[in-house]
């Protein structure tokens, strides 16, 4: 899939570093060379909207979860035996 | 040097109150993580008690300032694979099976585009659980790699650091899972009817 024209960056490699693009992991010159691609080039820029796409639907619809309530009850619970447990052995060290 | 002082000072209650204060606000977080992990709630309220207990122990040795979120995140996901994952064993996930069979995947799908435009659309319309049910269905690693990089928006150094593996480990685990997910939520689109298959094959020729 190429639009056919010619790139300074080949169309293969700006599909093999989408990922790195989308994660912002790449340096700051690498980027550049990948966003005038992608500005330059449909079919890699519809690659790279799908890419985008699934990635915001998953950070919309996989996280977010709420805890029960009773959760942090019992968390609290579990901290304050271990403090109590905390305190007679180090009042038994002493 | 001088935190360290104040650390050794500080008393049981003392502490107890500072990780309140720093670590519990983290628990909604936590928990929608360990839900991917564990897959079902009891567990996930298990695995994250235990994340906490195991947090607190240790939290004198957390140097304040650095990253408590990913510090959490770490025990977390070693809690799940020391002591959680042993007892879990559901059959689907015996390990190495999984993986072979899903590198083979994604072997012969090299050359598939993944999605195409017109299912992107039609993922607009899949219900939310569909997606999470997707992402589920991943491998455990390239699932938790996914997880943490799309939906908790770590670094790959931070996913490197919580999952124990070097960074080239976590960028494949992230490239496969991400592909692997594209093709079941293509799968899920079609079994809904949102995509005729005649427009993925106009597109495709």
């Amino acid at each position: 899939m190429s639009c056919g024209d010619p790139h300074e960056t080949d169309c293969g490699e700006v599909l093999a570093e989408v990922f790195l693009y989308l994660d912002g992991e790449m340096t700051s010159e690498r980027q550049e060379l990948i966003r005038t691609h992608l500005d330059e080039c449909s079919p890699c820029l519809r690659k790279y909207g799908i890419e985008r796409e699934v990635r915001a639907l998953v950070a919309r619809t996989c996280g977010g979860d709420i805890a029960p309530k009773e959760l942090r009850a019992k968390v609290i619970g579990r901290l304050r035996e271990v403090v109590v447990e905390t305190t007679v052995l180090e009042y038994r060290a002493e | 040097m001088a935190d360290e002082t104040a650390e050794r000072r500080e008393t049981p209650e003392q502490r107890a109150a500072r990780f309140e204060r720093d670590a519990l606000p983290f628990l909604d977080q936590l928990y929608a993580a360990a839900m991917r992990m564990t897959r079902n709630p009891a567990d996930a309220e298990d695995l994250v008690q235990e994340t906490f207990v195991k947090a607190f122990a240790a939290f004198h040795q957390f140097q304040e300032g650095t990253n408590l979120k990913a510090w959490l995140y770490r025990i977390l996901t070693n809690t799940f694979i020391n002591s959680y994952r042993k007892r879990q064993r559901q059959p689907q996930q015996s390990a190495s099976d999984t993986i072979e069979d899903w590198q083979l995947a994604a072997a012969e799908s090299h050359q598939s585009t993944g999605l195409r435009s017109a299912e992107m659309e039609a993922l607009d319309h899949l219900p939310d659980s569909d997606v999470k049910e997707a992402l589920q269905q991943l491998p455990e690693d390239f699932r938790l790699a996914v997880y943490l990089a799309d939906v908790e928006g770590f670094s790959y150094k931070e996913i490197a650091e919580i999952m124990g593996t070097p960074i080239g480990t976590v960028m494949s685990r992230l490239h496969r899972g991400r592909r692997g997910l594209q093709r079941l939520l293509s799968d899920y689109a079609r079994d809904r009817g949102l995509v005729r298959a005649s427009a993925t094959e106009e597109e495709a020729s």
